[in-house]
């Protein structure tokens, strides 16, 4: 037996298996903007479009992926555009743009989702739903596409303002996480995912 | 073909055409790669936003790429399930817009005189990788995926022509990231063209 190649066969398969095991980003603690903070220059941007653009919602990346990557993503309505809306975004290189989508089928236009909605910000709305899931850190890899989004369930006959946190690696299922974005108090799915009620009367 | 990030492709409800950049301070195009969307010549990128159109596509991206969906009995049980939406005193498109769960029970479904072995079946769909990739850009809970059913799934992109968009562009941003260009997109997209659905969508 050659045994000086079989240490150093046995050697280079322990070295690639804790490099294959650590190659993966290690969990990080999660830092978004405060949308508090950018919330003034996308309604401005979108108040360009229309003057009565209101906010519908907000979509904030945990990992966006490079610079010109949407690290936020905002859609605005307006009362008098029922088939137009618009979409503004907040890139990592500190860039906002801004596009309007032409729909085939009128918007739901709801009451609008402004500053004095939501008391928790996006920071710490986060934090209190990572806590929930039982975490304080994530890992990039397996959360990729994650994202926190701030929006009214329009399902709801109150129609509250949440933060729904995401947990998503771009292909599984993702985990829904969501905030009262008032109260802070944490929401069932059962409180956010409602089904409708018959209208009209069913036909016999 | 046009690019997703100019815009320019027709999906299920995509609006392309008729959107309009408001204030075009940087062109976002296809992500970081924006390059490849601006030239026709690239004839590869064009593929590659055809099959994920075709992935998104509510009615055909569950099956395979090369399964015949308009010669399938498929198309009439879609329209026959899309008709007992409205037996069951629903506004589809109504209810999608409000972003509200599918309302259908058993009952509705049987009483129109669709199978609901169809409707589950179908509903697997939601497992489709486009499929799924736009319910959860759409933030939907997709435990229950019978919810899902194409003309259901086909009203909520309808309703929601920016969410498809965007899911769109990040999904093709994805593909490159992960893949590092465009011919690695492609041979992914590739690997995976049989496994948009069930092996036996018929079965």
């Amino acid at each position: 037996m050659n045994f000086p190649k079989i240490c150093i066969g046995l050697i280079t398969s322990v070295i690639f298996i804790v490099i294959g095991c650590t190659s993966s980003k290690p969990d990080i603690a999660i830092e978004i903007p405060s949308f508090r903070d950018y919330y003034p220059v996308l309604l401005k941007e979108a108040q360009e479009w229309r003057p009565d653009a209101y906010l519908d919602d907000a979509r904030i990346f945990l990992f966006p992926k490079s610079s010109d990557s949407s690290v936020i993503s905002a859609s605005f309505q307006s009362p008098s555009k029922d088939l137009e809306m618009l979409g503004v975004d907040l890139y990592q290189d500190g860039t906002i743009a801004s596009k309007v989508f032409t729909q085939q089928y009128p918007i739901y236009q709801h009451k609008p989702i402004t500053e004095k909605d939501w008391k928790i910000d996006s920071q710490e709305a986060v934090e209190y739903l990572l806590e929930k899931s039982g975490r304080r850190s994530l890992s990039p890899d397996r959360n990729a596409c994650s994202f926190i989004i701030l929006e009214r369930v329009l399902s709801s006959s109150e129609q509250p303002v949440i933060w729904s946190l995401s947990l998503w690696d771009c292909w599984d299922n993702a985990q829904h996480f969501y905030l009262d974005a008032n109260s802070a108090k944490i929401l069932d799915s059962s409180e956010v995912n409602i089904k409708p009620t018959r209208f009209p009367t069913p036909t016999p | 073909v046009e690019c997703l990030g100019n815009g320019g492709k027709k999906g299920a409800g995509f609006t392309g055409d008729n959107s309009s950049t408001n204030k075009p301070k940087k062109d976002k195009g296809c992500g970081s790669r924006g390059k490849d969307c601006l030239g026709n010549t690239n004839q590869l990128d064009g593929l590659i936003q055809q099959e994920i159109d075709r992935r998104f596509d509510p009615f055909i991206g569950w099956f395979p790429a090369d399964f015949d969906y308009a010669a399938s009995e498929y198309p009439t049980y879609d329209y026959y399930a899309e008709q007992a939406y409205e037996q069951a005193g629903y506004n589809l498109l109504q209810i999608a817009a409000r972003n509200q769960d599918n309302p259908m029970t058993d009952d509705d479904w049987l009483n129109a005189g669709v199978p609901i072995e169809y409707i589950y079946n179908k509903g697997v769909g939601a497992k489709a990788p486009g499929h799924q990739f736009f319910l959860n850009y759409m933030d939907r809970d997709i435990k229950n995926p019978s919810n899902y059913e194409a003309n259901y799934l086909n009203a909520l992109m309808t309703t929601h022509d920016y969410e498809l968009y965007k899911a769109k562009n990040l999904y093709y941003q994805q593909l490159l990231f992960e893949n590092g260009s465009l011919q690695g997109a492609w041979e992914f997209l590739q690997m995976t063209i049989d496994i948009a659905g069930p092996d036996n969508p018929g079965g």
